[in-house]
Protein backbone atom coordinates (compact mmCIF):
# COMPACT_ATOMS: atom_id res chain seq x y z
CA UNK A 1 0.00 0.00 0.00
CA UNK A 2 1.32 3.86 -0.55
CA UNK A 3 1.57 5.89 2.08
CA UNK A 4 3.76 8.03 0.45
CA UNK A 5 1.13 10.66 -0.83
CA UNK A 6 -1.27 10.92 1.82
CA UNK A 7 2.21 11.90 3.77
CA UNK A 8 3.91 13.92 1.62
CA UNK A 9 1.53 16.96 2.18
CA UNK A 10 2.46 16.80 6.26
CA UNK A 11 6.08 16.18 5.17
CA UNK A 12 7.49 19.47 5.69
CA UNK A 13 8.99 21.75 8.41
CA UNK A 14 5.85 23.73 10.67
CA UNK A 15 3.06 22.04 7.81
CA UNK A 16 -0.49 21.65 9.36
CA UNK A 17 -1.98 17.95 8.78
CA UNK A 18 -4.38 17.84 6.15
CA UNK A 19 -7.96 19.34 6.32
CA UNK A 20 -10.65 16.62 7.32
CA UNK A 21 -7.85 14.96 9.18
CA UNK A 22 -9.29 13.20 12.27
CA UNK A 23 -6.36 13.15 14.62
CA UNK A 24 -5.82 9.64 15.19
CA UNK A 25 -8.67 6.26 14.91
CA UNK A 26 -11.63 7.32 14.50
CA UNK A 27 -12.69 4.23 17.17
CA UNK A 28 -10.37 6.18 19.51
CA UNK A 29 -12.65 9.28 19.39
CA UNK A 30 -15.54 7.34 20.33
CA UNK A 31 -14.20 6.23 23.85
CA UNK A 32 -12.72 9.51 24.12
CA UNK A 33 -16.55 11.39 23.69
CA UNK A 34 -17.51 8.72 26.11
CA UNK A 35 -15.12 9.70 28.60
CA UNK A 36 -15.81 13.47 28.44
CA UNK A 37 -19.25 12.55 28.76
CA UNK A 38 -19.07 10.78 31.53
CA UNK A 39 -16.53 13.66 32.90
CA UNK A 40 -19.37 15.75 32.29
CA UNK A 41 -22.11 14.07 34.33
CA UNK A 42 -19.45 14.25 36.99
CA UNK A 43 -19.41 18.13 36.30
CA UNK A 44 -22.51 18.76 36.58
CA UNK A 45 -23.44 16.38 39.56
CA UNK A 46 -20.65 18.24 41.37
CA UNK A 47 -22.04 21.67 40.70
CA UNK A 48 -25.72 20.85 41.54
CA UNK A 49 -24.45 19.53 44.62
CA UNK A 50 -22.64 22.52 45.30
CA UNK A 51 -25.77 24.84 44.37
CA UNK A 52 -27.35 22.97 47.32
CA UNK A 53 -24.98 23.97 49.84
CA UNK A 54 -22.55 26.81 48.71
CA UNK A 55 -20.87 27.81 51.77
CA UNK A 56 -20.19 24.33 52.83
CA UNK A 57 -18.44 24.18 49.64
CA UNK A 58 -16.48 27.58 49.44
CA UNK A 59 -15.48 27.07 53.06
CA UNK A 60 -13.96 23.30 52.34
CA UNK A 61 -12.41 25.08 49.15
CA UNK A 62 -10.10 27.02 51.28
CA UNK A 63 -8.79 24.33 52.22
CA UNK A 64 -7.35 23.34 49.33
CA UNK A 65 -3.72 24.11 48.61
CA UNK A 66 -4.33 26.25 45.59
CA UNK A 67 -0.29 26.34 44.84
CA UNK A 68 -0.31 22.11 44.26
CA UNK A 69 -3.58 23.19 41.95
CA UNK A 70 -2.04 25.58 39.86
CA UNK A 71 1.33 23.78 39.46
CA UNK A 72 -0.71 20.87 38.88
CA UNK A 73 -2.50 22.41 36.19
CA UNK A 74 1.21 24.27 34.49
CA UNK A 75 2.21 20.19 34.50
CA UNK A 76 -0.75 18.75 32.86
CA UNK A 77 -0.16 21.63 29.88
CA UNK A 78 3.30 21.38 30.00
CA UNK A 79 2.93 17.58 29.20
CA UNK A 80 0.05 17.93 26.29
CA UNK A 81 2.87 21.17 24.99
CA UNK A 82 5.42 18.38 24.94
CA UNK A 83 3.37 15.69 23.30
CA UNK A 84 1.79 17.67 20.96
CA UNK A 85 5.34 18.70 19.76
CA UNK A 86 6.12 15.19 19.87
CA UNK A 87 3.27 14.53 17.48
CA UNK A 88 4.51 17.66 14.58
CA UNK A 89 8.08 15.54 14.92
CA UNK A 90 6.95 12.45 14.24
CA UNK A 91 5.15 13.75 11.32
CA UNK A 92 8.23 15.36 9.89
CA UNK A 93 10.13 11.85 10.58
CA UNK A 94 12.53 13.69 13.27
CA UNK A 95 11.56 10.36 15.44
CA UNK A 96 14.50 10.68 17.76
CA UNK A 97 13.45 14.67 18.56
CA UNK A 98 9.62 13.32 19.08
CA UNK A 99 10.59 10.72 21.07
CA UNK A 100 12.79 12.79 23.45
CA UNK A 101 9.45 15.18 23.80
CA UNK A 102 7.45 12.05 24.92
CA UNK A 103 9.54 11.19 27.72
CA UNK A 104 9.30 14.84 28.71
CA UNK A 105 5.91 14.69 28.41
CA UNK A 106 6.04 11.57 30.40
CA UNK A 107 8.34 13.21 33.06
CA UNK A 108 5.73 15.85 33.27
CA UNK A 109 3.27 13.80 33.74
CA UNK A 110 5.03 11.78 36.44
CA UNK A 111 5.60 15.24 38.68
CA UNK A 112 1.97 15.34 38.72
CA UNK A 113 1.33 12.26 40.19
CA UNK A 114 3.77 13.17 42.24
CA UNK A 115 2.57 16.54 43.80
CA UNK A 116 -0.90 15.03 43.44
CA UNK A 117 0.56 12.33 46.16
CA UNK A 118 1.99 15.23 48.23
CA UNK A 119 -1.47 16.88 48.75
CA UNK A 120 -3.94 13.77 49.59
CA UNK A 121 -0.97 13.10 51.76
CA UNK A 122 -1.25 16.88 53.49
CA UNK A 123 -4.71 16.78 53.62
CA UNK A 124 -5.25 13.09 55.02
CA UNK A 125 -2.48 14.26 57.92
CA UNK A 126 -5.16 17.29 58.62
CA UNK A 127 -7.67 14.43 59.03
CA UNK A 128 -9.15 15.61 55.59
CA UNK A 129 -10.96 12.30 54.14
CA UNK A 130 -13.45 11.62 51.53
CA UNK A 131 -16.07 11.31 54.78
CA UNK A 132 -15.60 14.72 55.91
CA UNK A 133 -17.86 16.19 53.85
CA UNK A 134 -19.67 16.10 50.39
CA UNK A 135 -17.48 18.54 49.05
CA UNK A 136 -14.18 16.63 49.44
CA UNK A 137 -15.95 12.99 48.99
CA UNK A 138 -16.15 14.70 45.39
CA UNK A 139 -12.77 16.53 45.62
CA UNK A 140 -11.55 12.95 46.47
CA UNK A 141 -13.82 10.70 43.94
CA UNK A 142 -12.97 13.34 40.56
CA UNK A 143 -9.40 14.43 40.99
CA UNK A 144 -8.97 10.44 41.68
CA UNK A 145 -10.84 9.31 38.85
CA UNK A 146 -8.86 11.79 36.97
CA UNK A 147 -5.34 10.68 38.65
CA UNK A 148 -6.25 7.13 37.42
CA UNK A 149 -6.74 8.58 33.77
CA UNK A 150 -3.12 10.13 34.02
CA UNK A 151 -1.30 7.00 35.01
CA UNK A 152 -3.30 5.18 32.08
CA UNK A 153 -1.89 8.09 29.70
CA UNK A 154 1.52 7.77 30.93
CA UNK A 155 1.69 4.49 30.24
CA UNK A 156 0.33 5.57 26.60
CA UNK A 157 2.60 8.15 26.21
CA UNK A 158 5.42 6.38 27.83
CA UNK A 159 4.70 3.32 25.06
CA UNK A 160 4.58 6.04 22.33
CA UNK A 161 8.13 6.90 23.34
CA UNK A 162 9.44 3.89 22.06
CA UNK A 163 6.80 3.37 19.24
CA UNK A 164 8.09 6.22 17.48
CA UNK A 165 11.24 5.03 16.91
CA UNK A 166 10.33 1.39 15.91
CA UNK A 167 10.00 1.34 12.01
CA UNK A 168 8.60 4.16 9.13
CA UNK A 169 6.21 6.72 10.01
CA UNK A 170 3.29 5.59 7.57
CA UNK A 171 -0.05 6.50 7.93
CA UNK A 172 -1.15 3.95 10.55
CA UNK A 173 1.77 4.56 12.70
CA UNK A 174 0.89 8.48 12.92
CA UNK A 175 -2.58 7.36 13.30
CA UNK A 176 -1.92 5.70 16.05
CA UNK A 177 0.63 8.39 17.75
CA UNK A 178 -2.03 11.03 17.34
CA UNK A 179 -4.42 8.56 18.95
CA UNK A 180 -2.91 8.27 21.77
CA UNK A 181 -1.59 11.83 22.03
CA UNK A 182 -5.26 12.88 21.69
CA UNK A 183 -6.11 10.40 24.55
CA UNK A 184 -3.16 12.51 26.89
CA UNK A 185 -4.68 15.74 25.80
CA UNK A 186 -8.44 14.76 26.93
CA UNK A 187 -6.80 13.78 29.74
CA UNK A 188 -5.23 16.91 30.28
CA UNK A 189 -8.46 19.35 29.08
CA UNK A 190 -10.45 17.28 31.77
CA UNK A 191 -7.82 18.70 34.95
CA UNK A 192 -8.62 22.46 33.37
CA UNK A 193 -12.36 21.99 34.44
CA UNK A 194 -11.59 20.01 37.77
CA UNK A 195 -8.95 22.99 38.51
CA UNK A 196 -11.67 25.70 38.01
CA UNK A 197 -14.44 23.95 39.88
CA UNK A 198 -12.24 22.33 42.44
CA UNK A 199 -9.61 24.95 42.93
CA UNK A 200 -10.29 28.42 42.17
CA UNK A 201 -11.86 29.71 45.28
CA UNK A 202 -14.10 33.31 44.39
CA UNK B 1 -0.48 29.46 30.90
CA UNK B 2 -2.07 33.63 30.67
CA UNK B 3 -5.44 32.15 30.99
CA UNK B 4 -4.52 30.42 34.19
CA UNK B 5 -3.17 32.94 35.65
CA UNK B 6 -5.82 34.84 34.52
CA UNK B 7 -8.44 32.88 36.46
CA UNK B 8 -6.66 32.88 39.56
CA UNK B 9 -9.67 35.22 41.26
CA UNK B 10 -9.17 37.09 44.63
CA UNK B 11 -12.19 37.63 46.62
CA UNK B 12 -15.15 40.28 45.99
CA UNK B 13 -16.54 42.02 48.79
CA UNK B 14 -20.24 41.55 46.85
CA UNK B 15 -22.15 37.91 46.16
CA UNK B 16 -22.88 39.72 43.00
CA UNK B 17 -19.51 40.44 42.09
CA UNK B 18 -18.79 37.02 43.65
CA UNK B 19 -20.88 35.02 41.11
CA UNK B 20 -19.98 36.81 38.23
CA UNK B 21 -16.22 36.06 38.90
CA UNK B 22 -17.21 32.30 39.10
CA UNK B 23 -18.75 32.99 35.85
CA UNK B 24 -15.57 34.20 34.92
CA UNK B 25 -13.46 31.12 36.00
CA UNK B 26 -15.76 28.90 33.86
CA UNK B 27 -15.22 31.19 30.96
CA UNK B 28 -11.73 30.78 31.15
CA UNK B 29 -11.43 27.69 31.69
CA UNK B 30 -13.46 26.32 28.97
CA UNK B 31 -11.77 28.99 26.79
CA UNK B 32 -8.57 26.76 27.66
CA UNK B 33 -10.50 24.02 26.86
CA UNK B 34 -11.30 25.09 23.27
CA UNK B 35 -7.21 25.67 23.13
CA UNK B 36 -6.56 22.39 23.88
CA UNK B 37 -8.75 20.86 21.43
CA UNK B 38 -8.15 23.49 18.50
CA UNK B 39 -4.08 23.78 19.21
CA UNK B 40 -2.80 20.54 20.87
CA UNK B 41 -5.47 18.01 19.55
CA UNK B 42 -5.56 19.68 16.03
CA UNK B 43 -9.21 19.40 16.18
CA UNK B 44 -9.58 23.12 14.25
CA UNK B 45 -8.15 20.37 10.79
CA UNK B 46 -10.30 17.50 12.05
CA UNK B 47 -13.50 16.54 9.38
CA UNK B 48 -17.09 19.22 10.61
CA UNK B 49 -18.56 16.22 12.46
CA UNK B 50 -15.60 15.76 15.04
CA UNK B 51 -15.21 19.81 15.19
CA UNK B 52 -18.87 20.22 15.52
CA UNK B 53 -18.88 17.56 18.10
CA UNK B 54 -16.23 18.54 20.08
CA UNK B 55 -16.95 22.65 20.33
CA UNK B 56 -20.49 21.26 21.37
CA UNK B 57 -19.24 19.62 24.20
CA UNK B 58 -17.33 22.42 25.78
CA UNK B 59 -19.80 25.33 24.89
CA UNK B 60 -22.66 23.11 26.26
CA UNK B 61 -21.03 21.67 29.19
CA UNK B 62 -19.99 25.29 29.95
CA UNK B 63 -23.31 26.87 29.42
CA UNK B 64 -24.91 24.06 31.92
CA UNK B 65 -21.68 24.87 34.44
CA UNK B 66 -22.56 28.58 33.86
CA UNK B 67 -26.76 28.31 34.24
CA UNK B 68 -26.41 25.59 37.54
CA UNK B 69 -24.02 28.22 39.26
CA UNK B 70 -26.55 31.04 38.59
CA UNK B 71 -29.64 28.93 40.40
CA UNK B 72 -29.74 31.04 43.62
CA UNK B 73 -30.37 33.92 41.53
CA UNK B 74 -33.33 32.86 39.42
Amino acid sequence: MNYGAELHSSKCRGCEPQVDHVPGEPGVWVLLFGDMLIFSVFFVTYAVHRGDNVDLYRQSQSHLNQVFGILNTFLMLSSSWCVANAVEMARMERTASSARLFRLGLLCGLCFVVVKCFEYGEKVRYGITPSTNEFFMYYYLFTGIHLMHVVVGMAVVGILSSYVQKGVIDARRLRNIESGASFWHVVDLLWIVLFALFYIAV
Amino acid sequence: MAATILSWETGHASSTGRHYAEIAVLIVAFVKVRIVLMEFIEVRSAPVILKVLAQAWAIGVCAVLIAIYGRPWW
